[in-house]
């Protein structure tokens, strides 16, 4: 399993190694470039976590000062404002049902390619990566009448669904590419004590390529957690609305309260932030895994 | 032992969910886009047949035209500018320098956070009477350089690309661990030959990331192809459809009912988007050794 990068150790100069205060010029432009990067990727998110504490009379005065006093209020008129709590529901229904679905259905696909060989494999092996290419929204309103045709059209199901479907070509090669690395004997020797093949797929694969499971429900999560286009057209009834389309038309209610529309997107953000960072390490796996490639 | 019969059953009915799933919302809108396309379709029922007609019509719209241009500059950013910058990223954290694990995290949470937050982020960002740009510009005294960013014309699309641009996070990541991949002793080699820290890199660590770095292009192609929400939240395309793009323009359709357009234009983006991939894989000659 490719859980460990293997690091460049032992290559680095030995001037890095032994005195790490006398920088080379090279070194000094190589930390004002990192630190460059840093700054582009944070500064908006810091400047909208501080705004979000401010009085909208401080944030249109003074934009880039810290808020006097922390206004805790901003939170609270934004949960009610925008009735959030609702649509986080919503949004936690429809990526945790995907995700279980997706990563099933991707799984029993992986393992019969990875596993087996048979006529039109390498075919399907062949449709499904180039499905990651596919921009999907290009077939909108097909797609559409096909939800309607099948009523999954305003329903959460049925956006679980959608999303599990495009989500599959890559949790295919994910999957596929983790379970190749499984030696075969394992299966083997379950099949010889009788267990079909299904038991095999549950009781052995999925304990074994459980970090390749991870992987694929975080990305699939984050898919599904982060689908706007597809939610809005979709889901008509407000009840209904993910979190993405909720943020979307609360951002005309807030009219003049800028605080509370930060508070409102801090709040938008931070479930996704907290679980990457928890997870940041199988993301960073997957990526290494050689997975994704052409 | 079960019988041979039962092995080719197991393989068919755990293909079948993901064939099933995958030929209704890939395979059949992908056909019915191409073959609607050829039907007038202005109301609820399918009209009659018309041929080329749509694409005729594709031809000759002057905002058809604005939002391939902007499709093509994205495209070209994300080849020239975008994948270079977090190839740059790429092997500077390599080195390991200091606190390296922390930037990755910080680099990579933009990937995290929904572009539909980003853009109201960016919206205020750029909004003219509070925005942190023009009280940045103000706070240094370039007040004459404040302007309506999203809604200037000559700035508008720049600021666009201005909004992901910058986030290397997710292919530095896949770069970077291709990177750690490779083996010590090619450096060592390097190293005993005399090769200072920057030849390694230029003459030993690019040529061996060229089919990475050529799948990175594909995959950011492709998701700029399909990028929508920003575009649709910041702009929707204003000012003068300076910041059209196919997946927009195509959105804009469907919502006029000019049904059979919007496909129209959903095969453009199609055809555009393989010809884009295609042109990658064959300049950077990556992918033969898979397929």
């Amino acid at each position: 399993m490719s859980n460990v990068i293997p690091y460049r150790e032992g290559i680095s100069t030995p001037k890095s190694s032994k005195t790490r205060l006398s920088a080379t010029g090279g070194q000094i432009i190589a930390g004002l470039i990192l630190i460059l990067f840093l700054i582009i990727t944070a500064f908006p998110l810091v400047w909208t976590l501080i705004s979000s504490l401010k009085s909208s009379q401080e944030i249109l005065t003074s934009a880039l000062s810290l808020p006097e006093k922390p206004q805790w209020i901003n939170y609270v008129n934004a949960v009610r404002v925008t009735g959030i709590t609702k649509s986080y529901l919503n949004s936690v229904i429809v990526t945790a049902l995907s995700v279980v679905v997706n990563a099933y259905i991707a799984l029993l696909a992986a393992y019969v390619f990875a596993r087996f060989r048979f006529p039109a494999r390498q075919t399907l092996m062949l449709m499904f990566a180039l499905g990651i290419l596919i921009p999907v929204n290009s077939a909108l309103l097909p797609i559409k009448l096909i939800m309607d045709y099948f009523k999954l059209s305003n329903s959460l199901t049925g956006l679980a669904i959608l999303y599990s479907a495009i989500g599959l070509p890559t949790s295919i090669l994910i999957l596929s590419s983790h379970i190749t690395g499984i030696p075969p004997e394992i299966d083997e020797s379950a099949r010889i004590d009788g267990a079909g093949w299904l038991t095999v797929v549950n009781k052995i694969i999925v304990p074994i390529a459980h970090p390749g499971l991870v992987t694929v429900a975080i990305l699939q999560a984050i898919y599904c957690w982060n689908e706007f286009l597809f939610a809005m057209v979709l889901v008509s009834s407000e009840a209904k609305r993910t979190l993405q389309v909720a943020i979307r038309f609360f951002v005309g209610r807030f009219f003049f309260d800028y605080g509370g529309l930060f508070a409102a997107m801090v709040l938008a953000i931070l479930p996704l932030v907290i679980v990457f960072i928890i997870f940041q390490n199988s993301i960073v796996s997957a990526l290494s895994s050689g997975a994704i490639k052409f | 032992m079960k019988r041979f019969g039962d092995t080719r059953i197991f393989i068919v009915l755990a293909v079948l969910p993901a064939i099933i799933l995958f030929t209704v919302f890939y395979l059949l809108p992908m056909g019915a886009l191409i073959v609607t396309s050829l039907f007038r379709w202005d109301s609820i029922r399918i009209g009659e047949f018309i041929g080329l007609e749509n694409y005729v019509r594709m031809f000759n719209d002057k905002i058809f035209y604005i939002a391939l241009r902007n499709n093509l500059s994205w495209s070209l950013t994300c080849a020239f500018v975008h994948i270079p910058l977090a190839l740059v990223v790429a092997l500077l954290l390599s080195r390991k320098p200091r606190g390296w694990k922390f930037l990755r995290t910080v680099y990579f949470l933009p990937h995290v956070i929904s572009v539909t937050a980003y853009a109201v982020i960016w919206t205020s960002v750029f909004n003219p009477s509070f925005g942190l740009v023009n009280q940045i510009l103000t706070s240094v005294g370039l007040d004459h350089l404040c302007k309506n960013w999203l809604y200037d014309l000559d700035w508008a699309w720049p600021c666009i690309i201005f909004t992901w641009v910058f986030h290397v996070g997710l292919f530095a990541t896949i770069l970077l661990a291709e990177i750690l991949s490779h083996p010590q002793e090619m450096y060592e080699a390097a190293q005993v030959d005399g090769a200072s820290r920057f030849q390694q890199e230029v003459y030993v660590t690019i040529p061996l990331l060229r089919d990475m770095v050529g799948t990175c292009i594909v995959l950011d192609i492709a998701g700029g192809l399909r990028y929508f929400e920003g575009l649709y939240i910041m702009t929707n395309g204003a000012p003068d459809y300076r910041t059209e793009t196919l997946a927009l323009y195509l959105y804009q359709q469907m919502q006029l009912i000019h049904n059979s357009y919007a496909n129209t234009l959903g095969v453009a983006l199609l055809g555009f988007g393989a010809l884009l991939i295609l042109v990658v894989l064959k300049v950077l000659k990556v992918g033969r050794s898979t397929y």
